[in-house]
């Protein structure tokens, strides 16, 4: 738990983890329904899945400016 | 792309009124998501968010240590202090193996020096000696 962390950070972070797990459930949601029509769209998905992937790209980004901000003890 | 499912009627077939906000693609009667552009249907329920549990207010900021993509210094530290430790276990292992084998050649040497005196092996010893052994 960090203490005394950056509430702009903090409050950023919370945010990017919300998006992380709403695209998360979204891109297993989406390929669920696609198999269950029987009909793959890899495009629609490859690009879930990059947006998926730049979100975590943030959240890792932010967990380590808020790690270096103030470590965990 | 393939076959269509018995699902993929009541999926995809175009609803009465209902069109994908995004794209305009005509959505399935149950489909809670767009199969031409993935957008989530509006007014699907996030069931997720109850999965996560606490809201989010409420629950404190961790770190995740799995997906920090460069070493920070506390990992190098930590990498250190395994290299120090392992090196260190691995010179008390050779040490140990070391005496070990001095201590064993040492005693070999007495054993050999006791036989020797007593029964020495009948192919190395003289044949005198060997024949007083075996009485």
């Amino acid at each position: 738990v960090i203490d005394g962390a950056p509430t702009a950070l903090a409050v950023r972070r919370r945010e990017v983890a919300r998006r992380v797990a709403a695209l998360t459930f979204d891109l297993g949601g989406l390929t669920s329904e696609m198999a269950h029509a029987g009909q793959f769209r890899l495009d629609v998905l490859t690009a879930r899945a990059v947006e998926l992937r730049e979100a975590e790209v943030e959240l890792a980004e932010l967990d380590r400016r808020l790690a270096a901000a103030s470590p965990v003890v | 792309v393939s076959e269509a499912s018995p699902l993929s009627a009541a999926l995809s077939a175009p609803a009465d009124h209902e069109a994908c906000a995004a794209c305009g693609a005509p959505l399935g009667a149950s489909a809670r998501y767009c199969l031409s552009c993935g957008t989530r249907r509006a007014g699907s329920p996030s069931t997720f968010l109850d999965a996560l549990g606490d809201p989010p207010e409420a629950r404190p900021v961790a770190v995740s240590p799995v997906s920090l993509p460069q070493p920070d210094e506390p990992r190098l530290w930590s990498l250190a202090l395994t290299a120090v430790v392992l090196l260190a276990l691995l010179v008390g292992l050779l040490a140990g193996h070391w005496l070990g084998e001095r201590d064993q050649r040492g005693t070999a040497t007495q054993v050999t020096r006791t036989e020797g005196s007593a029964a020495a092996p009948p192919t190395a010893a003289p044949a005198g000696l060997g024949t007083g052994a075996t009485r």
